[in-house]
């Protein structure tokens, strides 16, 4: 009945990567948080959230994904978003998010951006 | 679950972990109701907006009646609680983005401001209210006329 949520924790070029797949509701988006934030406490940093493998997502996840970007640039580094599945992009389309996340079709562009 | 005629009830504990059965549900019968793939698809997001309301604090259930006449799919979803009105705010103000957003200079949209654009974008008509000790979350969204 639901797509498994998962969190692959990478570094690809230099670049943390967080790849996920499945859901991400109100249950599941707490673990996103919490990888986000020990990232953003090692340091300045830009990372990369590959959502291109989720499947729904909702508004705590993206309530996440703002307050990530929010901590990220404020100490100095990014959050850039991976979107390729046609449901993820159109919430960030009609939350108006889409203008407000550096986002890319690939991870392998949005690592080397 | 129940089935009678056009109308489905759906009882689900009021936790986060079983949101996805409200949102699932929703997406079966308005399959069942012929609507189109990109309707289901708004109407599974739709419905989880919705329960978001009520999931938190103090109340234990959540009752969802689906319905379907003239071409108009109507989702209800109650929660029973004495205090229901308060879990209603605090659902909007629990962000989990507490341990990020430590700086509130830089607001963006909160996830309840997200959550009611999702619904404005999605729906027909949406709205909230509570009385009697129960707060109701509800949403219509009509099936497109090139549903069959």
């Amino acid at each position: 009945l639901q797509d498994v949520f998962a969190i692959d924790d990478r570094v690809i070029d230099g670049v943390p990567t967080l790849a996920v797949s499945g859901e991400i509701d109100v249950s599941t988006a707490p673990a996103l948080r919490d990888r986000l934030v020990a990232l953003a406490l090692e340091g300045p940093v830009t990372v990369v959230v590959d959502l291109s493998e989720v499947t729904f997502l909702d508004s705590t996840a993206l309530g996440v994904l703002v307050s990530a970007l929010k901590r990220l640039r404020e100490d100095g580094g990014g959050l850039r978003l991976v979107v390729a599945s046609g449901s993820v992009a159109r919430v960030l389309e009609i939350t108006g998010l889409a203008e407000v996340f550096p986002i890319f079709e690939s991870l392998a562009l949005a690592v080397t951006q | 679950v129940t089935a009678e005629s056009q109308r489905i009830e759906l009882s689900v504990p009021a936790r986060a972990e079983w949101l996805f059965l409200a949102r699932t549900t929703g997406a079966a019968v308005a399959s069942q109701w012929d609507f189109t793939y990109e309707e289901i698809a708004d109407l599974r997001l739709a419905i989880d907006e919705l329960c978001l309301e009520l999931v938190a604090g103090g109340t234990e259930r959540i009752d969802l009646v689906y319905t379907f006449e003239g071409g108009l799919l109507s989702v209800t979803a109650t929660a029973h609680a004495p205090d229901a009105g308060r879990v209603v705010v605090a659902a909007h103000a629990s962000g989990l983005s507490s341990g990020i957003n430590h700086d509130d200079s830089l607001a963006g949209p909160s996830t309840s401001d997200l959550s009611q654009r999702i619904l404005d974008a999605l729906v027909d008509e949406h709205g909230s209210g509570n009385g009697g000790g129960t707060w109701s979350a509800w949403l219509k969204k009509s099936r497109s006329a090139t549903s069959t």
